[in-house]
């Protein structure tokens, strides 16, 4: 068996989704089934007094994993309450840091991200920070206690694919935490090759989410996931062929 | 008396307690946190507001 | 985990198995593979890889040039004693041979580093034989601050310490720090190192982890060929290289390959690197590890050696003397034979009519 371990807890999918942007909640559900995520991010937000909305965490089954994530949050301090808010509010000790003050491209912070793993770690949680995909910052991150690393592939929701897919192979190839890439991927196919490269999952929100279909977009993510972890395992990888007319190196050795 | 609650300012009666607040919300799926602190669910009929407090209602909403 | 630990999974790995289930498709495609993980690896070292020798020089070429341009660095090195309380069969310097013993005085160091100075060369390795007593920590923060003054570049390789021992020699201008395992198995490490602090296996294989704690940005790893496996070594050398680099991105890595020479004591090897098999190695590292330094001493001869330096050498010493004082003041027993017996301006020559570019210093801390 194939198996993805996150901090104590084991998973045989390698999909994980998100809640944001869904026209209709009750997609949801049948979005996990179909698909088989395990995992699934969440929000916190004030309660709107006027109009209080429907929680969200009744369209999900209790048997999915949460990862509550720490959107809003500016800087380390903030995240870290949002965290044992989410914890306190019964979501497990999952969490994801994501910590943004750069509202134009929305990138994470990753000095403030080490900060606050470094504090939520050592608290008893799970973190899977989300960052810029950079090799000394998840070093930095292994360091402090995180349990997974989450390198975006391109700016959040750009559906952009690996833009980055330099930085991230960079990660994947030195990494001793499983690499689970986040943002940007807007196609199957951008989740397949993030698998093939090597990584350990992807998390895709905004692409199933406003899909025309979700429910079919989830399934393809899945099976794109599926392949790409398959030809990973298999070794399968470009070949280039090897041709060139040059002198002999080791004529020396009289082979 | 004065409170902030989610941010706005908001007059209640004196001795009004945490639970008085939520009258029309459910109880499970929501956190609460006075002045940053967390009041965990059953201690919020119990837990009398004073003024200036700084209160929080949260629930969960989708993300990514 | 623990190097120790990631060894543990090989007690019952069976090497030749593994080598007699290698083909030619996976040798092919371990060589074209853009990251080669362990089993890549293997398929390099195997003996059916050798068939694919110069498609393997090629690449190996490719990746050196691509990381490092025609350049090679140099360095020499100088033996300030050869004291050794350790016991082992294939070493010169063992304390059970009756050679004379010569330890430099302060004073002694001072001339030999302005001799070796005279190079022009700035990298610069000191050794010692592994005696803690005759050549106590404060002994080696004194030669440190010595060669300080005409070296930009420091490197020990002297007796396995703690790590609160090698941040004083940090403190006192120590950059790198050169530790052979000699042998990974185990067995046959035991057989050699008869007796001494040498003999203790674990507390020698953890010694690179505690110079990249205590700062180093260098450290320089292998096993000396002839004792055990072939191939094993070099995997585990691999290995090795390749676990710390992972865990420790600040330290650069390099990895030698010596092989057992003619030494006082008569230490008959178990087994001999031939020549095809050292290129083979040397290619099996650069592929598997495009960044890592390999570095060729003088115990192999001047021919050899150039023909290494278009593959995928990275690292020479230049007009060595291997006996304690061998540059200027005193005739002590090499700890092993040159065979590259040129001095430093010659291989210098050499190097740039081979169309190399000799780096002369590389480095320095300020």
């Amino acid at each position: 068996m194939d198996i993805l371990k996150i901090g104590d807890r084991e998973f045989s999918s390698r999909l994980l989704t998100g809640t944001g942007k869904f026209r209709d909640k009750n997609e949801i559900k049948p979005m996990l089934k179909q698909s088989g995520s395990q995992i699934i991010t969440i929000a916190l937000r004030r309660v709107n007094l006027e109009n209080p909305q429907d929680n969200i965490l009744n369209f999900i089954p209790k048997t999915t994993t949460l990862l509550p994530n720490t959107s809003g949050a500016r800087n380390a301090q903030e995240a870290v309450r949002i965290a044992h808010i989410a914890r306190d509010a019964g979501c497990g000790n999952f969490v994801k840091i994501e910590v943004i003050h750069d509202a134009l491209y929305l990138m994470p912070d990753n000095e403030e991200t080490i900060k606050a793993t470094k504090i939520l770690a050592k608290d008893g949680f799970i973190v899977l920070p989300y960052i810029s995909p950079d090799i000394v910052t998840c070093k930095k991150l292994e360091d402090v206690g995180a349990s997974a690393v989450m390198p975006l592939g391109s700016p959040i929701g750009s559906n952009a694919g690996l833009q980055t897919k330099n930085l991230l192979e960079m990660i994947i190839q030195n990494s001793n935490l499983p690499v689970i890439i986040d943002a940007g991927i807007g196609l199957p196919s951008h989740a397949s090759m993030a698998m093939e490269m090597g990584a350990d999952a992807v998390l895709i929100n905004t692409a199933i989410a406003t899909a025309n279909d979700p429910i079919s977009a989830a399934i393809a993510f899945s099976l794109a996931v599926k392949a790409g972890r398959m030809a990973y395992l298999a070794k399968l990888e470009n070949q280039s062929r090897y041709a060139r007319a040059s002198s002999p190196l080791t004529g020396f050795l009289n082979l | 008396m004065e409170i902030k609650l989610n941010g706005k300012n908001k007059k209640i009666e004196k001795n009004s307690t945490l639970k008085d607040l939520l009258p029309t919300l459910n109880p499970d799926t929501i956190v609460t946190e006075v002045n940053l602190e967390i009041i965990k669910k059953d201690k919020r009929k119990d837990f009398i507001l004073k003024n200036g407090d700084c209160v929080e209602i949260i629930t969960f909403m989708g993300g990514g | 985990m623990s190097f120790l630990k990631i060894l543990k999974e090989y007690d019952d790995f069976d090497f030749s198995g593994y080598f007699a289930n290698v083909t030619d498709e996976m040798v092919l495609n371990s060589i074209n593979k853009k990251s080669l993980d362990k089993f890549d690896f293997l398929n390099l070292l195997s003996p059916r890889a050798k068939i694919h020798l110069e498609k393997i020089a090629q690449k190996a070429h490719e990746i050196t040039v691509a990381n490092f341009g025609y350049t090679i660095n140099l360095y020499l090195p100088i033996y300030v004693s050869n004291y050794c309380s350790s016991d082992c069969l294939y070493c010169g310097f063992s304390k059970k041979n009756k050679i004379p013993r010569k330890k430099l005085s302060l004073e002694e160091v001072e001339i030999e580093a302005r001799e070796i100075a005279k190079s022009g060369i700035k990298h610069i390795l000191f050794l010692t034989g592994e005696s803690r007593k005759i050549t106590p920590l404060e002994y080696l923060c004194n030669v440190t601050k010595i060669l300080k003054k005409h070296f930009s570049f420091v490197a020990i390789e002297v007796y396995p310490m703690s790590q609160k021992d090698y941040e004083v020699l940090f403190k006192a201008g120590v950059d790198g720090l050169t530790v052979y395992q000699e042998v990974y198995d185990k067995e046959l490490y035991k057989s050699v190192h008869v007796s001494g602090e040498k003999s203790d296996y674990k507390y020698r294989l953890e010694t690179p982890e505690r110079g990249a704690k205590a700062g180093f940005r260098n450290l320089n790893i292998g096993a000396l060929f002839g004792i055990g496996d072939i191939a094993s070594e070099a995997f585990f050398s691999g290995l090795h290289a390749s676990y710390l680099s992972k865990k420790y991105l600040g330290c650069e890595l390099g990895l030698s390959l010596p092989r057992i020479n003619e030494a006082e004591g008569g230490f008959q090897p178990n087994c001999i690197l031939d020549d095809v098999s050292f290129v083979q190695i040397m290619c099996a590292y650069r592929l598997f590890l495009p960044r890592v330094e390999i570095n060729i001493s003088t115990r192999e001869d001047a021919d050899f050696r150039d023909n290494l330096l278009g593959i995928c050498a990275t690292k020479f010493s230049a007009g060595s003397k291997t006996e304690v004082g061998g540059y200027t003041v005193a005739k002590t027993k090499p700890q092993f034979e040159i065979s590259d017996t040129r001095e430093s301006d010659e291989v210098i020559k050499r190097i740039q009519e081979l169309g190399y570019e000799p780096v002369y210093k590389n480095w320095e801390n300020i």
